[in-house]
């Protein structure tokens, strides 16, 4: 068997009650079993929609400049039933097909975004929006 | 800790303080075929401007009965309320958190990014409502 066409997606929305020393990191998979069959990756794609003010929490003080990427990190694993086969990543975002992989037994979507620390004197607010999406074809070998 | 989701859906996750208080809420979505599985690590402490927080973890709500979510390997509720204890928090914080209530979180005052958004339960049955739909 092999599984046709399948969509992985997972988004992350955080929500702050006020503001905040240190916004956590976000790091988290999606995954699906695939049939070992043949495999072509069709797209990779993400998205992050987000608003951060980095405020003084007390009079005289320096705010910290900071730079926030637009993008979030995505990438797609294939890994393979043969452990010693080591997995194949695919970076996106990435719109045309991948080269077909053989044997592939489980599609793993991964999204990573920085977390955020300030010192005592500044304070984060924030709220931050993400998701990530991979599409892909199993076909009978 | 180690979020587990199994099925598709959405998760809304709220981490409470040992006094109640929702500092931070996550919302998870999944999709894909069936068996798909997601994991995702988060932290149980954030630092506010009040100091730093130890936090608990409450399932408020998900988008689909079937869709099943564990921390660390652990019932949602179990753990709500064994964190609560470890934590600090009252008998009537943990007994809410173990049964999925959490208060929403309340950004407010200068400097904050709004949201105001409608829960989309509501949404989606207005939408689905056949006076709507003849237009």
């Amino acid at each position: 068997m092999a599984k046709g066409s399948i969509m992985l997606q997972i988004a992350v929305e955080q929500t702050f009650s006020g503001p905040v020393n240190n916004v956590p990191e976000v790091w988290t998979v999606v995954f699906a079993a695939l049939d070992s069959q043949h495999t072509v990756v069709r797209e990779i794609a993400s998205e992050k929609s987000h608003a951060v003010m980095v405020l003084a929490a007390q009079n005289n003080v320096i705010v910290p400049a900071i730079g926030i990427s637009q993008d979030v990190a995505t990438d797609v694993w294939l890994a393979f039933n043969d452990l010693r086969r080591p997995p194949l990543i695919l970076h996106g975002p990435s719109h045309v097909p991948s080269p077909p992989v053989d044997g592939a037994a489980l599609a793993l979507l991964r999204v990573r975004d920085f977390g955020m620390t300030v010192d005592q004197h500044a304070a984060i607010s924030t709220i931050r929006r993400i998701g990530s999406h991979v599409y892909l074809d199993e076909t009978i070998s | 800790m180690e979020i587990a989701i199994i099925g598709e859906g959405e998760v809304v996750i709220r981490f409470i303080d040992r006094h109640g208080h929702t500092l931070l809420q996550e919302r998870l979505v999944v999709s894909g075929p069936p068996g798909v599985q997601a994991l995702r690590h988060v932290s149980l402490a954030i630092g506010t401007v009040r100091g730093p927080a130890e936090l608990a973890p409450v399932v408020a709500s998900l988008s689909n009965p079937q869709q099943r979510v564990t921390f660390d390997g652990e019932d949602p509720a179990r753990f709500a309320r064994r964190r609560c204890k470890a934590i600090g928090c009252s008998a009537t914080v943990a007994r809410n958190a173990a049964r999925g209530r959490a208060p929403a979180p309340t950004p407010r005052g200068p400097g904050f990014a709004s949201v105001g958004e409608p829960a989309m339960a509501r949404v989606l049955r207005a939408a689905s409502d056949p006076a709507r739909r003849r237009g």
